[in-house]
């Protein structure tokens, strides 16, 4: 009886490890906690330096200088994972030519920037900047991670964000407001 | 089981040869052959020199080079390091190094838990 | 060697197999892209390939177990530790990135030195168990079943505890600021 009761409890382990194995595996394909975040897979990013003023602006995005509320859309040709946000950004046809939106493509090839810009035309519709080597973005707001989304105010970083989803994304920062 | 019923490749009953193979030796023949594989494969594994494989996609790093170097001597001197999130998981630091002339000449990528 | 010490090893890496051996059978892929990495020309051949792997860590774990196999065992076991270590060494040697998933999962470390550290204890285990003779242990056959399902399970909640503690931990809504900002 002890044997059978042994076997047992080893054919219910290893259950357990299968389920776990499925489980993770699947869990990692759709994107783990993202999926379950009560924001819907925006989530801070602590290396960014939150209140800080860029000393110089790039001339395409002199428009957050002043601005109320910008979002800088930071992407890198070296990300994978920016590629669906380039894509998510070509669908959306409000994104195209809104003005709370830039995009900075931080690259190690100009070439490869411009590959990437003319692959993506609703990229090209937001005022956008090459930053090659990433000196600007890291220089400035120590920002090294991508998909990002820097929120300024004022032409003041105060919130950056990962996301993995433009229109979650625009929901987290623009809140929308109710008619009267 | 009677093997003889069974039996192509061995000796019939009035002891000629046939030209069928045996069930038995052939299944021992693939095994064996299969951890033959196996050894050549774990042999090439550890002395065998590396091929270089085509650029593309590496965990979520595009990188312009296949990687080919560890992400700590990527990183010394002249490169553009990036991190890339393939989600809430996994973390990618993609590494392009630069020589003194300013091209970038090798790739390097690193994936993990942050 | 002490009954409780040969207890321990034989249940430890009997669980360490089973673990191991049952993960890859289920979620093999990463370990099988890690394969190929380390070496290309594995190619499809790399997916049997684990399924192998993977049946002969079970199957070596259950012979750990009962006495009259556990020399048998612990010859396929240092077998196993030889492969362990020569695949981390290999890949240590050759800079391997992708994860190695040997348990499964996709946020484990590529090849490296830990595999290593691994297959070189493993080994010395089979070393112990071989010298120490089949029946060398604290207990018998059941017990080693039931102490070794439970190391399994404690096993596999470290391996996954990052999704163990992503299911179990409160959720919270993001903070707004007055200015809809999300911080």
């Amino acid at each position: 009886m002890n044997y059978v009761f042994g076997i047992a409890l080893l054919v219910v382990a290893a259950a357990v490890v299968v389920l776990f194995a499925m489980f993770g595996e699947l869990y990692a394909r759709i994107g783990g906690a993202g999926t379950r975040d009560a924001s819907g897979g925006v989530r801070l990013l602590d290396e960014a330096r939150i209140g800080q003023t860029p000393d110089t602006w790039p001339a395409s995005l002199d428009g957050f200088v002043d601005a109320d509320l910008r979002v800088l859309l930071v992407l890198s040709t070296a990300c994978g994972s920016c590629e669906t946000i380039a894509q998510q950004v070509d669908e959306d046809p409000t994104l195209a030519g809104a003005d709370e939106f830039g995009v900075l493509v931080s690259t190690a090839d100009p070439l490869r920037a411009t590959a990437f810009l003319d692959q993506h035309e609703g990229l090209k519709g937001l005022p956008y900047h090459v930053d090659v080597g990433g000196d600007w973005v890291t220089g400035e707001l120590g920002v090294t991670t991508s998909p990002t989304a820097l929120v300024f105010k004022s032409g003041r970083l105060v919130s950056a964000l990962l996301f993995s989803n433009i229109s979650v994304l625009r929901n987290a920062v623009f809140p929308i407001k109710e008619p009267v | 089981m009677n093997r003889h019923d069974h039996a192509s490749g061995g000796p019939d009953e009035s002891g000629e040869r046939t030209n069928e193979p045996t069930p038995v030796r052939t299944g021992r023949r693939r095994f064996l052959g299969k951890a033959g594989v196996a050894g050549l494969a774990a042999a090439a594994a550890v002395f065998g020199r590396s091929t270089p494989a085509f650029a593309a996609n590496y965990g979520c790093c595009n990188l312009l080079f296949a990687p080919s170097h560890s992400v700590a001597q990527c990183r010394t001197g002249s490169n553009y390091t990036w991190t890339c999130s393939m989600n809430a998981y996994l973390w990618c630091y993609c590494c392009e190094h630069k020589n003194s002339y300013g091209n970038y000449i090798y790739s390097s990528y690193s994936c993990q838990y942050g | 060697m002490p009954a409780l010490v040969m207890t321990g090893m034989v249940c430890g890496s009997a669980a360490l197999l089973l673990s191991s051996g049952i993960a890859k059978a289920a979620a093999g892929r990463q370990l099988s892209q890690a394969l190929v990495e380390l070496l290309p020309a594995l190619g499809p051949a790399a997916r049997p390939l684990v399924r192998g792997l993977a049946v002969a860590e079970t199957m070596t774990a259950l012979s750990l177990l009962v006495p009259a196999t556990r020399q048998i065992g612990a010859v396929c076991l240092a077998v196993l530790g030889v492969l362990f270590a020569a695949v981390g060494l290999a890949g240590r040697l050759r800079g391997s990135a992708l994860p190695c998933g040997c348990f499964g999962t996709a946020d484990s470390r590529p090849f490296g030195p830990r595999n290593v550290v691994a297959g070189l204890v493993l080994l010395a285990c089979a070393a112990t168990m071989f010298l120490g003779g089949p029946g060398n242990t604290a207990t018998g056959f059941a017990g080693l079943c039931e102490l070794t399902a439970a190391l399994v399970c404690a096993a596999t909640l470290a391996v996954h505890r990052h999704l163990v503690w992503d299911a179990i931990r409160p959720q919270t809504a993001p903070s707004a600021r007055p200015d809809g900002v999300v911080a």
